[in-house]
């Protein structure tokens, strides 16, 4: 099976703006990273893949930055994709315009190191002439993907790894990074692998209140008042403010004010924009 | 100073809804007003090019909380930051921190107690330059914004204008100055750090002390190696910690591998603070039994080592108290934490809330006005901090976890008896060597059974990192009574 790049770029789109919408809206859990205040995200466009032994098929990796405070965008970019060499070979690797965005005059100097063996394609680009860095979401590169013909039904991962991306300013971003899966020939059982990656919830150094409502009564101007959040303050207008009422659910120990609510609605456009993705290819 | 983005707290509150508005809106619409399909290889029109337009180029998405509470919350993150030696100069100390330019929040000062602006970077090129301040003999931090001023310069030429660094307050850091500086280039950079003597009210071991302005030099190199150590030591949080009413303990505990080496104060070795990578071991979370441990030191100044509650509150307390005595035996380089004594430290007849089932015990059990944790105390006729044979109202507003002082508030008591108003003084803000940052005011005949209004004319007056910048604002007063015996 080969995706039809020009069906796909409609999806493309689509699952891009979702899964970002989604990491915003805390849906999507950001592996550990390399970190400061803002982010650059790399991840796999389409993250999920259908196909059969023999097929090759083509995967975007998906740049999206949003610079720093000072919309200062990013001029270096480096990650790898990891996959299982002996079910997938990289026939090619296409580098896209993603870290050129921004100026026509600029241009992507890359470079990729497919080392089969190891299963890993090595991408290094940088952006000339730096000019004010690269603020966009786009594919960084674009790879040809086959499958071995003896291949068994499996549903496999293909890893981002090792992201990096450096502002203008020489400051490294945090890299999030977000996997694929190839289910191959129906797929199988998954080997997951960060199944365990974000069990360990403690909340090492942290003070959490023992009560969400915690604080002295007083003469009701303690607790009662603070456990209200910022946007249901007394004049309302924050409650006001489009689809706030969720908010006040955070009384009620909603991790994140607003969250499951927003989480529900990406899951389900996501879910569509995915069947629509999977319909037009 | 920099260019504030001045923004209420509504406003606020709208930038981070529409954030995350403009993401979904995104997945509804992905096509075009001539209802084409966007082509994320399109430059034209949509810089951000995520189908999402200026709006969001504008508002730079950040892993941020969305409407955070009215209170103290637990940020997405925990900074990482270089940590210089710590330099003394008369009665001061001074440890200098760096990270890299993040915003804040201060105080917008424009007749609204409750509005705050946040300041953004004004160069994303340079530093976060902070520092710790505190009285070398009795190690005491100076939680008091009396006008600091910095001055960087390269090779003996100024870099930028000399700025007055704010007063800041962080889960992380307690009370310290700081501001983003812009650095037009790598290289080594020498800070000359001036202080201006401290007027506020000094009682104690503090009287007579911290009279004098001194002026401290560091330096330090900025390069390749320190944007990567101070980006890279950074932590995020599990996200479903966001948000939630809570804070991060002071970067001492659960951050320098503390080991209870004979129950000594670890707090300040910093393990870093010399060798620069201090926040290199965010792994070595210690558990939380640790923290038992630092209550041993609060003997050697007297402040009762009560309990080893593992209760939270009592996590931060280590340090602080310890370093007043002036004792820096950790052989590294101490910096205090500028948290307050615990309550139980404190003399004298509570003021308590009548509404409560029982008396607090800890901070975090105190009555709260916009989340401060208020704790008040009527220390009796013959105090050294009172005039004469009057008592001495002592109210300490604190920050309901890490008990950081709350700085630069104006507080009035009205005490109460059958109706009546009986006094109402204004509590003058004192820097105490046993008791710390208070506002405190003399009294004559408060008995038990009065009730004590406290009002909060002004919030304090300091700048907020990222969890604490929508609490302390609105402050409604306080109503307590004078604990009957």
């Amino acid at each position: 099976m080969t995706l039809d790049r020009s069906d796909a770029s409609y999806g493309r789109v689509l699952l891009s703006v979702c899964l970002l919408a989604a990491l915003a809206a805390g849906l999507v859990v950001p592996a550990p990273a390399l970190a400061g205040d803002s982010v650059t995200i790399v991840f796999v466009e389409p993250s999920e893949v259908d196909a059969d032994s023999g097929d090759s098929f083509e995967l975007d990796v998906v740049v999206s930055d949003h610079g720093d405070y000072n919309a200062n965008g990013i001029d270096e970019l480096s990650f790898d994709i990891e996959y299982d060499p002996d079910v997938f070979t990289v026939a090619d690797v296409e580098h896209r315009s993603m870290l050129a965005a921004g100026d026509p005059d600029a241009e992507v100097v890359g470079s990729a190191e497919i080392d089969d063996e190891t299963g890993t394609v090595s991408i290094e680009q940088e952006r000339e002439p730096s000019g004010d860095g690269a603020i966009a979401t786009e594919p960084a590169v674009t790879i040809t993907v086959e499958i071995a013909d003896d291949v068994s039904p499996t549903t496999e991962t293909i890893d981002l790894t090792n992201g990096a991306a450096t502002l203008v300013t020489d400051y490294p971003q945090s890299v999030f990074e977000r996997d694929a899966t190839v289910a191959i020939d129906g797929g199988g059982e998954q080997t997951d692998a960060d199944a365990d990656a974000n069990a360990d919830g403690d909340p090492d150094g942290v003070t959490l209140a023992d009560d969400p409502d915690e604080g002295g009564s007083g003469d009701g101007t303690g607790g009662a008042d603070d456990g209200s959040s910022a946007a249901d303050d007394e004049s309302g207008a924050g409650a006001a403010d489009a689809g706030q009422s969720e908010v006040a659910e955070s009384d009620d120990g909603d991790p994140i004010p607003g969250f499951a609510a927003t989480a529900s609605i990406v899951a389900v456009v996501a879910a569509l924009a995915y069947a629509l993705v999977a319909s037009r290819s | 100073m920099q260019n504030p983005d001045t923004i209420d707290r509504r406003a606020f509150v709208r930038l981070g809804a529409a954030t995350g508005t403009l993401a979904l809106a995104g997945c509804f619409g992905t096509e075009d007003e001539n209802g084409t399909d966007a082509d994320p290889d399109d430059d034209s029109g949509d810089e951000a090019g995520d189908g999402t337009g200026d709006d969001v180029t504008a508002a730079p998405e950040l892993i941020e909380v969305e409407d955070p509470p009215e209170a103290v919350y637990v940020p997405t993150h925990r900074e990482a930051m270089r940590m210089l030696e710590p330099i003394h100069e008369g009665d001061f100390a001074l440890a200098p921190m760096l990270s890299y330019p993040h915003p804040f929040w201060v105080i917008a000062g424009g007749g609204d107690d409750d509005e705050v602006e946040r300041v953004d970077p004004e160069d994303g090129r340079g530093v976060h330059m902070m520092f710790t301040l505190w009285d070398a003999e009795t190690g005491i931090v100076l939680p008091v914004d009396e006008g600091a001023q910095l001055r960087v310069l390269r090779d003996g030429e100024p870099v930028g204008s000399p700025r007055s660094p704010w007063a800041m307050i962080s889960q992380e850091m307690g009370f310290h100055f700081g501001d983003n500086v812009p650095l037009p280039e790598d290289g080594t950079y020498t800070v000359e750090v001036t202080v201006p003597s401290i007027s506020t009210r000094k009682t104690g071991d503090l009287e007579g002390r911290l009279e004098q302005s001194e002026t401290m030099t560091f330096e330090f190199v900025y390069d390749d190696e320190f944007r990567h150590e101070v980006v890279e030591g950074v932590e995020y949080l599990d996200e479903e910690l966001w948000g939630q009413r809570g804070a991060l303990e002071p970067m001492e505990h659960g951050h320098d591998g503390h080991d209870d080496h004979g129950g000594d104060d670890d707090h300040g070795d910093h393990d870093g603070h010399d060798d620069h990578d201090g926040h290199d071991d965010h792994d070595d979370h210690d558990d939380h039994d640790d923290h038992d441990d630092h209550d041993d030191h609060d003997d050697h100044d007297g402040h009762d080592d009560h309990d080893d509650h593992d209760d939270h509150d009592d996590h931060d307390d280590h340090d602080d108290h310890d370093d007043h005595d002036g004792h820096d035996d950790h052989g590294g380089h101490h910096v205090p934490y500028s948290a307050l004594p615990r309550i139980e430290a404190y003399p004298g007849t509570r003021l308590v809330d009548p509404n409560a089932d029982e008396v607090a015990v800890e901070t975090s059990d105190l009555p709260r006005s916009g989340d401060a944790a208020v704790f008040a105390t009527l220390l009796e006729s013959g105090s050294r901090l009172a005039d004469g044979d009057e008592g001495y109202l002592l109210v300490s507003p604190r920050t309901p976890y890490n008990r950081v002082p709350l700085a630069d508030m104006s507080i009035v008591a009205t005490v109460e008896r059958d109706g009546e108003v009986v006094a109402e003084p204004a509590l003058e803000q004192t820097l105490d060597d046993e008791y710390d940052l208070h506002y405190g005011a003399s009294v004559e005949g408060v008995q038990p059974g009065d009730s004590v209004t406290i009002a909060f004319e002004s919030p304090a007056q300091v700048a907020r990192h990222m969890g604490y910048e929508t609490a302390f604002l609105e402050m409604p007063p306080v109503e307590l009574v004078v604990e009957e015996p």
